[in-house]
């Protein structure tokens, strides 16, 4: 199915902000309430794709079947499990369609609930402590984004109808708002504690995705949801759900707040950068596979921040490759963790010597694997990250305000995560000590 | 984790239980790494589609620089 939206693409039509730009369109009239002299409620059921949404899509028809195909020795409840998968998938794929701001909060919260169930019920010891910190992280960005999306729908009116609506593409227009609203370009004297009021609204939406991707200071659940979920359950989170977050920023906060991102750029790379180093010296301190791994994700999806920030269309380009890039690869890798941990229930890094004599193929697999996630040339990751900091370097010169040196820190994640799957790979022929420990 | 002398935790039990990959892992894991390598060399199956899209952005952005 997406492999024939692939193939009907038109990639000359160009999307963000006007209607024509988009494609596979469905607008259906959902909830119109009358409110008397205030005019008219306006929200529709509408779905169309461009550019960014399309191959999000197809990524996320991928990793779910992979998910399902990882899913093969899930014994407990299989129809309740399979059911919340599909019920999960529904979800993704609304977001990444949603053009409508009400129709994507709710595809944003439908997507939590089967998440919940899934690492609290199929995960490992510790799963409702994880289960309850990712509902509690995601749900404390999404409900400040109601209040946002509220504040958004009495600003901007439809212009063909005069009444107010939740439409996405309308909010992209400054034509739009109304003048003196609350989120209005012009006549805007609203502030909250001396932040604009646009400027606000970018903050409150961006720490929503943020949590998402996870950028660091809202990271910590991620490591925790990783490591109790199923494998399958990984898999999807690491391949698809981060890039919720993603497309979030881009799609949400970058076209409907253009003014405030422009100015709050240099913070959001900054952010990247940090999301970098520390994910990637995280996961140098690991001993969990799993944990190593959703901490490189973190070192990852850090260059996915660093490259929309960059606001060049190298970066931006290089960030929505490393989207993908990163979706099948970390969902490979944490496949090939569940590998491991089918067999023995344990996936302490040194609790295992020698994997390469006793299982040849696995490790053939693996080293191709993470070879390819620490962007080696020839593979994904190696041209997303490149492009992110070609964009990044080529910031300086087009003015946005992000100066070289962070380009340069992005350069220096690139080494660290090297380094985190070479030692992981080589180094414990020359470790005597971890003999000692059992 | 991977060289040198083959030495495991579990002892015997787990050098029986690990078995290597099976056909099923094996046809899901090829794919996608084959995907990873044809992306790596071909980047402009992706670029082409999403082209017009991020230059869209980028200029409804700069316009606020």
């Amino acid at each position: 199915m997406s492999a024939w939206l692939y193939g009907q693409f038109d990639s000359s039509l160009n999307g963000i902000n006007h209607l024509q730009g988009f494609q596979f369109i469905e607008q259906l009239p959902w909830i119109r309430l009358d409110l008397g002299s205030l005019g008219k409620l306006e929200i529709d059921y509408f779905l169309g794709v461009d550019g960014i949404s399309l191959p999000l899509l197809i990524l996320s028809a991928f990793v779910m079947l992979m998910a399902i195909g990882a899913s093969w020795n899930i014994t407990k409840n299989a129809k309740g499990y399979f059911a919340l998968l599909m019920l999960l998938n529904t979800a993704v794929m609304g977001i990444f369609c949603a053009l409508d701001f009400f129709l994507f909060y709710i595809f944003y919260e439908v997507m939590l609930l089967p998440l919940y169930f899934l690492i609290g019920i199929w995960g490992g010891a510790n799963r409702e402590y994880a289960a309850i910190k990712f509902f509690i992280y995601t749900l404390f960005g999404s409900v400040f984004m109601l209040l946002v999306i509220v504040g958004l729908y009495f600003s901007v009116t439809n212009p063909s109808t005069g009444a107010h609506t939740f439409n996405m593409l309308h909010m992209m227009n400054p034509e739009n708002y109304v003048d003196g609203s609350f989120f209005a370009y012009l006549n805007n004297y609203y502030e909250v504690q001396g932040i604009p009021a646009r400027m606000l609204g970018f903050i409150v939406l961006f720490v929503a995705f943020a949590i998402k991707v996870p950028v660091v200071p809202f990271h910590t659940w991620l490591p925790d949801a990783h490591v109790e979920a199923p494998t399958p359950v990984s898999i999807i989170l690491a391949g698809v759900l981060l890039k919720v977050g993603g497309y979030g920023i881009i799609r949400v906060c970058y076209s409907i707040f253009p003014d405030a991102a422009a100015q709050a750029n240099w913070w959001l790379a900054l952010l990247g950068i940090i999301s970098i180093l520390y994910g990637a010296l995280n996961a140098l301190a690991q001993k969990d596979l799993k944990r190593m791994i959703a901490y490189s994700s973190v070192s990852h999806m850090g260059f996915v921040l660093l490259g929309v920030a960059a606001l060049t269309a190298e970066g931006i380009s290089g960030a929505m490759f490393q989207m993908l890039s990163h979706g099948f690869l970390s969902a490979a890798l944490f496949f090939l963790v569940g590998v491991i941990y089918d067999r023995v229930h344990d996936r302490y890094i040194y609790n295992f010597r020698g994997l390469a004599t006793h299982m040849p193929a696995y490790t053939g697999f693996v080293a191709v694997a993470f070879f390819a996630s620490l962007g080696l040339p020839g593979f994904s990751a190696f041209i997303g990250e490149a492009f992110v900091i070609i964009g990044t370097f080529n910031a300086e010169s087009v003015g946005t305000g992000i100066p070289r040196w962070m380009a340069i820190a992005g350069s220096v994640g690139i080494l660290l995560s090297c380094l985190l799957f070479s030692v992981d790979l080589t180094a414990y022929v020359f470790r005597t000590d971890t003999l000692q420990r059992w | 984790m991977f060289f040198g002398q083959t030495r495991f935790k579990g002892g015997e039990a787990w050098a029986i239980a690990l078995t290597d990959v099976t056909l099923r892992e094996r046809i899901i894991l090829f794919p996608t790494l084959a995907l990873a390598l044809v992306l790596g060399i071909m980047p402009s199956l992706v670029f082409d589609k999403m082209n017009a899209t991020v230059l869209n952005l980028v200029t409804l952005v700069s316009q606020y620089l």
